[in-house]
């Protein structure tokens, strides 16, 4: 029987208090929340059930098979935690519940083929006995993974009426406009998502939330799940599920609503014998940005409400005019690495990969490993991917996937994995970004007015001159993009952590009209690459990299501004091993 | 020593006009080089941006690089753009304005830049032009001097800074085409200016003469891009000055040619389409009986969209007899998914069909750039068919039916041939019909065994399968279901994001009694009955056929797996 069976098993037989799986049988866990912690989640994969699985990708009819191929994908990868959307922004579900509507059980016509088919592929799987929840549960459970379904706790109704066509919204978001947030003059409104729109349904009523908790409460007792996941996140952009005015009455609401849970967790746990969690997703940050929406997180925490905290990038959002999506790798946990400490309460860093460049729309591995690093350095438990789905190179996943996953809940392979640290950076032609969570360094891209110094934040884990000592760094090259310059008639000058670059260690690499297969590369402008030697590179924690445009050409008349700025760090496996050691 | 191009380039220059040109077509309708060897056969272009991705300063070498790239490859003619529509000439023209020089501040990095190269090349007394002859006529190449024919299309005082806009084009409000009340002249350029004026003409022949008279080149391309070159009421005045002054330009050329003792070309870019020269004035058919062009290259009525199917069968007919060449050029913007421009096996199908019509040679509307074709990977591989149809017979190929790709052009906007077949509606009981040009003698090569496999495929989207009934002929015939592969893109990721959402494509692995015909091939896809419990629009949204080759008869790339 392998370990995690046995634990499970152990804890099916044991009484709720004595499910904490043994300290004795602890792996040595090096995040916050503190001891006795084997067995807990430690790599999660969000799915959101439909994009990169049979619900949209295969044709119908579905075997059970063809669903649980969502966690045949995840065995011996790395991930050791599924969460799984069970329902729909607009309150509808993925699964077979006596609680919810079905997607598209009030649809007449259809006015959309992707959500035709996964209503249809749904309806069949349940008709045929094949409960999705179910069946992953159970797949989940034979190879060794946490199956935690997950939800939004904030549904929206609102929209058109030719959504109806859609299937995703639940008659009862259609039928009580008396329940939505509605308009809501309050200044931080306007800084909203696309997603909280004035149809969000109001949590201050009774009947919104009851209507949730039922969803949860199934999916915690009927179901042999290992906890679930409340997504206070839509589509993981947070806000408040109420009018900004009404957020001090919501906090202590939504504190009474996980209350609850938390006990139908309890009740399943003694009905189930079965360990069940409840985790939350939350903005990363202080608690000043908890209280935006209204999130009692230390009371959750406290009162032992929660097992784990998934915190995300709080920067996410998607609007017409104000387009942030963005790649974060240096999450701030330090609040919720100090509230759990001692506590037995997870921090789970969760990470959107989509980067939005030419070449690469999602984060490449060093990038994710960067990421990954840096949340074990700050104290996470472990460590995930959010986006509801992730394809770097289309799906199914590929070698280059795995091998990416492999290494995610390893921080002592994480130390010598090649690694891609950024500056946080919107979207590819995003520009003045408009949060309602306070962005507190600056955010790239970033004009440069000749002679005014810009610095930037650049978060590294790596310990550079240990792995210097040992022969192991095979390079380090601090990259900075900047537009509309030419080097032979402008002036730059780059420092890191104050100390001005040597032009010594510097290549210029010209995107000015650069073309490549399918494009040329923009914006237009130059990497200046900076090959740092050891008495220059980085240190462990936040650097600061200063870029100032000395001297600009007075013939042009063209803003100069800094794009990307990133650290690429290489290893070698060895010392002295070069991986092609021989060219003939 | 002397190479036998050179040579015979000599030959010519020696030799009287009518001696120098080439023989007319022969068996299968193709024009041969036999008689000809140099004259151009597979050409590709370049802009004034070609060394826009090579910072300063310049060795002289850089200047020349794109000859560099494409030399020892199937392209045996470079046309350079080197008066473009701005009215600027990238060159110290001693008749026109040079590019930047009524820049007071630019305002775009990659033109300033080009602005540099422009003072280096000054400062170095490198002449442009001369260098590039100089480089090609080493390589063995011809050098074709292109200029656009139609000024000012976008003209507007705000790209000053870019150094592209001549004084002529900016300060001659007067000569502009202007509103223009006809409808299809909606998506046009007005303050393009108007070809029905001398003074437009009259600088527009200057430039043409100095790239004949002060350069050794090969010739010049009279560069179509926006037409008609005036307003559509004005089309039957203006044609035929265009023909009188197509008719100096060629005695300029009779004229240098003597003086330089070097054959001197006049080809000129134009629709393909015969309606498409009625509509904008163009007299082809008096054009080549008068001699007027030596080449005319054809293009699709969008010339940058990526077509295949361009049908030269009108402008092979005119020619027939004469010594004028007919040149196929296909655009490359193709907007798909996955290749923003056509593949190799797409390019190949292009020029197989352009062969296969009687087109003498093939080129691409692209610019080297002084960087590789990207596109096209590998380049030198993908290249070295195009001047052998004997070689493409057999290449890969994909023919594709013209669609509207993701950023048309519209420099063709309002002239017959420019809407493309691609996409369709599909209604419950109403056949569409798409034709689909191939090229390939497929009976022929089944016959030894050299076909790997020939593959229909029809792409519609919002359609689920199992739900709708569709039926698919080709040539009248019906493909049967046991062909059939479906192939499920609802919702399928690839590394480049959703590949055509919502789409099904139909893929029919034909055997050999329902293969595609040479020439034009008839695709007719019904939709037979429709899932009622959708409101969604179906078309047909692509259409292609996949044609593989072997080696050889039985012999696998791979012939073994362990």
């Amino acid at each position: 029987m392998k370990r995690r069976h046995f634990l499970q098993a152990l804890g099916m037989a044991a009484p709720a208090a004595a499910l904490a799986p043994p300290a004795a049988a602890a792996k040595p866990d090096r995040g916050a929340s503190g001891e006795g912690k084997a067995g807990e989640p430690r790599v999660f994969f969000y799915d959101d059930g439909r994009h990169y699985s049979g619900l949209y990708q295969f044709a119908p009819p579905l075997e059970a098979a063809d669903l649980t191929y969502a966690v045949d994908q995840l065995v011996d990868s790395g991930v050791d935690t599924l969460l799984y959307s069970a329902g729909l922004e607009g309150g509808a579900v993925q699964y077979g519940s006596r609680v919810a509507p079905l997607w598209g059980d009030n649809v007449d016509v259809w006015v959309h083929p992707i959500f035709y088919r996964a209503s249809r592929n749904l309806k069949q799987l349940v008709a045929d006995g094949n409960d999705p929840m179910r069946i992953l549960a159970e797949r989940s459970h034979q190879k060794g993974i946490w199956f935690i379904p997950t939800c939004p706790v904030c549904i929206i109704g609102g929209g058109a009426e030719s959504e109806r066509g859609y299937g995703r919204k639940s008659d009862f978001v259609f039928d009580n406009p008396q329940f939505y947030v509605g308009e809501d003059d309050h200044p931080q409104a306007e800084l909203l998502g696309r997603m909280f729109s004035t149809g969000r349904l109001n949590f201050l009523h009774a009947e919104v939330r009851r209507e949730r908790f039922r969803i949860f409460e199934e999916l915690l007792a009927r179901y042999e799940s290992d906890g679930v996941e409340l997504d206070f996140s839509l589509d993981n952009e947070f806000g408040p599920f109420c009018r900004f005015g009404e957020v001090a009455r919501l906090a202590p609401v939504l504190t009474q609503w996980i209350r609850d849970i938390r006990e139908a967790a309890r009740k399943a746990e003694q009905s189930q014998g079965r360990r069940k969690r409840v985790y939350v997703r939350i903005p990363a940050g202080p608690p000043s940005m908890w209280r935006i929406p209204g999130f009692e997180v230390e009371t959750w925490v406290s009162e032992k409400l929660v097992d784990g905290l998934v915190c995300m990038s709080p920067y996410k959002k998607e609007t017409p005019r104000n387009n942030m999506l963005l790649f974060d790798q240096d999450l701030d946990l330090s609040a919720a690495v100090r509230l759990t400490r001692g506590t037995g309460c997870r921090v789970l860093a969760g990470v959107t990969s989509r980067l939005g460049r030419q070449l690469e729309s999602t984060a490449t591995a060093p990038m994710l490993w960067g990421a990954a690093a840096l949340a074990y350095d700050k104290g996470a438990d472990g460590f995930g991917l959010s986006s509801g789905g992730w394809a770097p190179n289309g799906w199914p996943w590929q070698e280059s996937e795995y091998e990416t996953l492999r290494l995610l809940g390893q921080p002592e392979l994480l130390a010598t994995a090649d690694k891609n640290y950024r500056v946080r950076s919107l979207d590819r032609a995003a520009s003045d970004p408009k949060p309602l969570f306070p962005i507190q360094d600056p955010i790239l891209p970033q004009r440069l007015p000749e002679g005014k110094p810009v610095t930037l934040p650049l978060a590294v884990a790596d310990d550079l001159s240990q792995w210097q000592a040992l022969g192991r760094v095979k390079s380090v090259r601090l990259r900075v993009r900047v537009t509309s310059i030419e080097p032979s008639l402008d002036k730059l000058a780059v420092s890191l952590n104050g100390r001005t670059l040597p032009d010594a260690v510097r290549n210029d690499i010209d995107l000015h009209f650069r073309v490549l297969k399918n494009m040329a590369v923009g914006p237009y402008g130059y990497i200046l690459e900076y090959h740092l030697p050891p008495e220059h590179f980085p240190g462990k924690g936040t650097n600061q990299v200063g870029v100032t445009l000395v001297q600009r050409d007075p013939r042009i008349n063209s803003p100069v501004d800094v794009v990307d700025v990133d650290c690429h760090i290489d290893y070698r496996l060895h010392r002295n091993f070069e991986d092609s050691p021989i060219q003939y | 020593m002397l190479n036998r191009r050179r040579f015979l380039q000599r030959v010519g220059v020696a030799a009287p006009v009518s001696m120098v040109s080439a023989a007319g077509g022969l068996s299968a309708g193709r024009q041969d080089d036999g008689a000809a060897p140099d004259e151009p056969r597979v050409y590709l272009r370049e802009d004034f941006h070609h060394m826009s991705g090579i910072a300063p300063p310049l060795t002289r070498a850089d200047v020349t690089k794109t000859v560099d790239l494409v030399a020892g490859t199937s392209v045996n003619t470079l046309i350079f753009q080197l008066a473009p529509r701005g009215g600027m000439c990238i060159y110290e023209t001693r008749v026109g304005q040079m590019h930047g020089s009524n820049v007071r501040k630019w305002n775009h990095a990659v033109n300033y830049r080009d602005g540099l190269h422009v003072r280096q090349l000054v400062r170095e007394g490198w002449d442009r032009p001369q260098l590039f002859c100089d480089r090609c006529h080493e390589k063995g190449m011809l050098f074709f001097a292109s200029a656009h024919l139609n000024l000012g299309a976008g003209a507007a005082e705000q790209a000053r800074g870019t150094g592209r806009l001549s004084d002529f084009v900016l300060d001659s409000d007067h000569l502009r085409v202007g509103v223009d009340d006809d409808p299809r002249a909606r998506y046009i350029s007005p303050v393009r200016l108007n070809f029905i004026h001398p003074e437009v003409r009259e600088e527009r022949l200057r430039i043409f003469e100095e790239l004949l008279s002060r350069y050794t080149t090969d010739g010049v391309e009279v560069h179509s891009e926006v037409l008609p070159i005036c307003r559509f009421d004005q089309v039957s005045q203006c044609a035929p000055l265009l023909t009188r002054w197509l008719r100096d330009l060629k005695a300029i050329a009779v004229k240098a040619e003597r003086e330089q003792g070097r054959r001197k070309r006049v080809y000129m870019r134009i629709p393909a389409n015969p309606r498409a020269w009625q509509a904008a004035g163009l007299e082809v058919p008096k054009w080549i009986s008068e001699g007027l062009v030596d080449g005319l290259i054809c293009a699709s009525t969008d010339p940058e969209v990526f077509d295949q199917d361009i049908d030269i069968s009108r402008v092979v007919s005119l020619t027939r007899g004469s010594s004028c060449r007919i040149l196929v050029e296909c655009g490359t913007t193709l907007g798909k998914r996955r290749d923003d421009k056509p593949t190799a096996r797409l390019v190949w199908g292009a020029a197989a069909n352009a062969y296969h019509q009687g087109a003498a040679g093939f080129g691409l509307n692209d610019m080297v750039r002084s960087q590789r074709l990207a596109f096209l990977e590998p380049m030198v591989d993908a290249l070295r068919p195009l001047g052998s149809p004997e070689m493409l017979e057999t290449s890969d190929k994909i023919y594709h039916v013209r669609d509207q790709p993701r950023n048309p052009g519209n420099f063709g906007s309002g002239l017959p041939g420019f809407d493309p077949l691609l996409p369709k509606p599909l209604e419950v009981g109403k056949p569409r019909e798409v034709t689909l040009r191939v090229a390939d003698d497929l009976r022929r090569w089944h016959a030894l065994d050299r076909l790997r496999s020939a593959r229909l495929r029809v792409r519609i989207n919002n359609l689920e399968p199992s739900l709708n009934r569709l039926g698919i002929e080709l040539n009248g015939k019906p493909l049967p279901d046991s062909m059939l592969q479906i192939t499920d893109l609802n919702y399928r990721f690839v590394k480049e994001g959703v590949a055509y959402q919502g789409s099904q494509i139909y893929e029919y692995r034909l055997s050999p009694e329902y293969y595609p015909k040479p020439g034009e091939n008839v695709v007719k896809v019904t939709l037979l009955e429709k899932d009622p419990d959708v409101d969604l629009l179906f078309e047909i949204q692509d259409v292609d056929c996949s044609i593989e080759y072997r080696l050889h008869r039985h012999f696998e790339p791979r012939p073994i797996e362990y």
